[in-house]
């Protein structure tokens, strides 16, 4: 499948007062035309920041210190600010987790749609209300026409996301970036944002989403492809059913063990040991060792490296 | 959470906060704010204690050939009069380092008064809730907004201008702040598990109060009585340069300033000089009240 | 929205016979005979005077029956009689009135003109050359009292330069204004301008300071907020952040803070109407105290509480405006 977005050992760093945390260290991912991918990993492993990173909305103390974003060959990163703005909902969105705090509340939600057709477009504000009142009901929410002037917190949790979908997705870009978009909701109403996400991004011609979430349920509903991370980096990739049903990586099977499985017999819940590793100061080696049940020697010492499997990747000294 | 803070670092536990007079030490002469605060207020004080030292001058005495007499920069000025004369031929140096010691020890009367009084409204609120509560806070609410001039006028209309009438004005006016946070600390420190646990052994209540939230209590409140004493030299100097405030022949520098508010043509030193004591002492003040609340009050510091 | 307003105005009414009731009543709190101290102080009066006072005052009778006899007189307009002027309290009062609810307003206009854009860009462009300014400014007007910066600038401009009136007010700058515009002629409307801009520059200077800082606060606050974000990742222009979506969710703190500094602006005006002479309440009730006149501080204290609130009020209104919410939260 053709590349949309080649990510190509992206640095993403923070000042801090006890130095420079990396959050991706070196993180390379590939999203194909109207492909969704999953990008996995605990809270603090560098997801949420790769996926700001490839907006470029990583404001200081941090910055993007190393490695390409490519979308469709052209380097995100070498960009100006204003080419960058222009991208910016057009071919590139984000969908935020807490609905409620990403809407403005003393605008209007319609008004936060059409703003993205008056910004970008330059279209006039009746036509601007139009296409608002058509998206809002393509993600729908009912009497839209009505509901342009509402305010957000007039809206439920479920309905607020949607808006910010219409959003997202308004100008019909080419990759949008959902950051946890479920987690802020109730479970009843996650699989409707799911499937309402995945229908609007496979219509039309095609828009490729980059989903990061910590459930890998969510993920393996929608995602054709998974990255899982771990401290900033990616430890195994590949199509998600054969990774769920057979994953390489240690981290990877913890993760799924951990899962409670209705039917099984288990009475204990399995945890992966030990705790996530402090970003300031990482292990040596391979950064999962000290939690990892099939350390050997070399981990402690040598970082491992990605290594492709046959359309899958793992980057553990198992497999070397 | 933000997603942009859960892309930034989760920093881990906070730092420790400075405690003991060392460790006072060792922050203070690390900020160049709270140092520059620190010497100007340690300046105003060192000069209200030993006023009749510095200025040996009479601040009543009227000598008529002092009239005006430029300051000793200025053409015709003496040393033995470096700030110059006012209308009335007084030593304006001398009536400026006095005027020191009579806008500190006011300032001081009526930031103990508030302090201890705030102190003891909040902690009532805040520890016993409820009725107590409202009530009190209702009061303190009305308070918080309303002009501070008002009340002062009305209690000077009763009472008459007098040195405690003064004082009375000024702590009824700014006692309420110090309330209000008391009680919101209280309940703060009171939800603490450690309060908790007490409570659940059979601590008596006082004790508790005293031992347990009122120290806890005094990093917040230190600060705030600080900036507050800027506020009472500020207003204080209000009340004098309206008149209503200390009475001639006392030197404050807010009479100075209204006595040469009329002479700003043939003497603007009558005014500059005390202006310049207000503002520096407020200022200094200020900066060391900024530097408490930047080493002590964790919470606030993160602007 | 409703509720909210009616909340407001009941509280407001409940402050109000609150100040009312301490007007009648703490004249009883005088040490010594209040009328025997007033009279003292204001020679011209005379035995049959003393009489009046003691019943229009009611201090022969009980707190409460104090307070209605007072609230009676004040529904038929009765502010009492002033005993250094020896004219009805409400003339004197109508007559300073204008003078200084032109010179608060203007003041507040003035301070916000400054104190927003100065806290906005401090905020925008943190640790730049206009923050740094803008804290210097904050540091310095926190620190020096309202009257001596009148003061300062009445060195400057009026005994320096010469180029403004030291003291008085001249005509009613609203009426001037209307003036001007009727007649198409800005020179009366300047002309009138030029004895106001001291006292409400000196004023405005120090409540902007003030209020600068938190200004900039708000804004910082407001920064850090998720929708900014999600407004950035739209692409939408700096501008059209900055105005709809920073600038319109700071101006509900920015209103709460100029709210909580109404008083100090009447307090602020009470003073700056002394250093310049200003006709107006403030002169009118620091008068009164030295002479002891006891009704007329009790007019000027209660027309100023009135005034006080009513601008309260009209923040509160301000408020329902900005905010959509406002009748999802509790206030």
């Amino acid at each position: 499948m053709e590349a949309l977005l080649t990510v190509t050992d992206l640095v993403t760093e923070f000042a801090t007062a006890r130095g420079p945390l990396r959050a991706v260290d070196g993180a390379s991912i590939e999203v194909g035309k109207g492909e969704t991918v999953g990008l996995v990993g605990e809270s603090g492993c560098g997801k949420t920041a790769l996926g700001l990173s490839l907006l470029r909305l990583i404001e200081p103390p941090g910055r993007v210190a190393g490695g390409s974003i490519r979308l469709e060959g052209d380097d995100l990163l070498a960009k100006s600010d204003a080419e960058m703005r222009r991208l910016r909902g057009r071919k590139l969105s984000m969908i935020f987790q807490d609905p409620t705090s990403t809407l403005n509340p003393v605008v209007s939600i319609g008004k936060q749609i059409a703003e993205l057709a008056r910004t970008h477009r330059g279209t006039s504000r009746r036509e601007a209300r139009r296409l608002a009142i058509e998206m809002l009901g393509a993600v729908g929410i009912p009497s839209p026409a009505q509901r342009y002037n509402a305010y957000p917190h007039e809206l439920s949790g479920g309905m607020q996301q949607r808006v910010i979908i219409a959003c997202a997705l308004l100008l019909g870009p080419q990759l949008v970036v959902a950051d946890e978009p479920t987690t802020a909701l109730d479970v009843t109403v996650q699989g409707q944002i799911l499937d309402l996400l995945a229908r609007l991004a496979s219509g039309k011609s095609g828009t490729a989403v980059v989903l990061i979430s910590h459930d890998l349920g969510v993920v393996a509903e929608t995602c054709a492809r998974v990255y899982v991370m771990y401290c900033g980096k990616v430890v195994e990739s590949g199509p998600t059913e054969r990774l769920l049903a057979e994953p390489l990586h240690p981290y990877t099977q913890g993760l799924l063990a951990s899962i409670p499985k209705i039917d099984g017999n288990e009475r204990a819940l399995q945890a992966i040991p030990g705790t996530v590793a402090d970003p300031l100061s990482p292990p040596t080696g391979c950064r999962f060792n000290p939690r990892c049940p099939h350390v050997m020697a070399r981990c402690r010492t040598e970082a491992p490296k990605l290594r492709n499997q046959g359309g899958r990747a793992v980057a553990c000294h198992l497999y070397a | 959470m933000p997603s942009a803070d859960a892309a930034a670092p989760a920093l881990t536990a906070e730092d420790e906060l400075p405690r003991g007079g060392r460790r006072f030490l060792r922050e203070l002469l690390r900020s160049p704010k709270g140092l520059t605060g620190f010497v100007l207020v340690l300046a105003v004080l060192l000069i209200a204690l030993f006023a009749p030292l510095i200025a040996t001058n009479d601040p009543a005495e009227q000598v008529i050939t002092h009239r005006f007499l430029p300051p000793v920069w200025a053409e015709g000025g003496k040393w033995s009069h470096p700030l110059g004369g006012d209308n009335l031929g007084r030593d304006i140096f001398s009536r400026m380092v006095h005027g020191t010691r009579i806008s500190v020890v006011v300032a001081l009367i009526v930031i103990s008064v508030i302090v201890v009084f705030g102190t003891a409204v909040g902690l009532a609120s805040g520890y016993f809730g409820r009725l107590v509560d409202s009530i009190l806070m209702r009061i303190v609410d009305f308070q918080l907004s309303f002009p501070f001039i008002l009340l002062a006028l009305l209690l000077l209309a009763i009472l008459g201008k007098s040195f405690w009438t003064l004082v009375l004005a000024l702590s009824v006016a700014f006692w309420v702040n110090i309330a209000r946070l008391v009680r919101g600390e209280t309940m703060r420190i009171r939800s603490l598990e450690f309060v908790q646990a007490a409570r659940g052994i059979g601590v008596p209540e006082w004790r508790i109060i005293a031992g347990h939230i009122l120290p806890n209590t005094l990093p917040a409140l230190v600060v705030l009585a600080t900036l507050d004493v800027a506020v009472i030299v500020l207003a204080e100097a209000a009340m004098s340069f309206l008149g209503l405030g200390i009475q001639p022949p006392t030197p404050s520098w807010g009479t100075m300033i209204s006595d040469g508010r009329n002479y700003l043509y043939e003497a603007p030193w009558m005014t500059l000089a005390p202006g310049l004591g207000i503002m520096l002492t407020a200022i200094g003040i200020n900066l060391l009240g900024d530097f408490l609340r930047d080493t002590y009050d964790p919470r606030m510091a993160r602007r | 929205m409703t509720g909210f307003i009616l909340r407001r105005l009941v509280y407001a009414g409940v402050v109000l016979v609150a100040v009312v009731f301490f007007l009648a009543v703490l004249v009883k709190l005088v040490p010594g005979d209040a009328v025997d101290l007033m009279i003292s102080s204001n020679p011209g009066l005379t035995a049959a005077d003393a009489a009046r006072l003691r019943t229009e005052l009611g201090l022969d009778r009980s707190a409460v029956a104090q307070f209605i006899h007072y609230a009676e007189r004040l529904a038929d307009g009765d502010f009492g009689q002033s005993l250094r002027h020896g004219k009805p309290v409400w003339d004197l009062l109508s007559e300073r009135l204008p003078a200084t609810l032109e010179l608060t307003v203007l003041a507040m206009i003035l301070a916000l003109v400054i104190a927003i854009p100065l806290g906005m860009m401090a905020a925008l462009r943190q640790g730049s050359a206009v923050d740094y300014a803008a804290t210097v400014f904050s540091v310095l007007g926190v620190a020096t009292p309202g009257f001596l910066v009148g003061i300062l600038l009445i060195l400057l401009f009026s005994v320096d330069l010469g180029w403004l009136p030291p003291s008085g007010r001249g005509q009613s700058l609203t009426i001037s204004l209307w003036r001007a515009i009727r007649d198409w002629d800005a020179a009366v409307f300047w002309a009138s301008l030029r004895y106001y801009a001291m006292p409400a520059l000196s004023l405005a200077l120090v409540v902007a300071a003030i209020n600068a800082r938190l200004i900039r606060s708000a804004m910082l606050e407001v920064l850090r907020q998720d929708f900014v974000l999600f407004a950035k990742s739209k692409g939408l222009t700096r501008r059209r952040i900055n105005f709809r979506h920073v600038l319109r969710n700071a101006l509900i703190p920015t209103v709460t803070i100029i709210g909580l500094q109404l008083g100090f602006l009447i307090s602020g005006a009470f003073i700056i109407e002394n250093v310049f002479g200003w006709p107006g309440l403030g002169r009118l009730a620091v008068d009164a105290i030295h002479w002891r006149d006891y009704p007329l501080i009790q007019g000027t204290v209660l027309l100023s509480a009135v005034l006080f609130v009513s601008l309260t009020l009209l923040v509160d209104l301000l408020y329902c405006v900005l905010d959509p919410r406002i009748d999802y939260a509790k206030r």
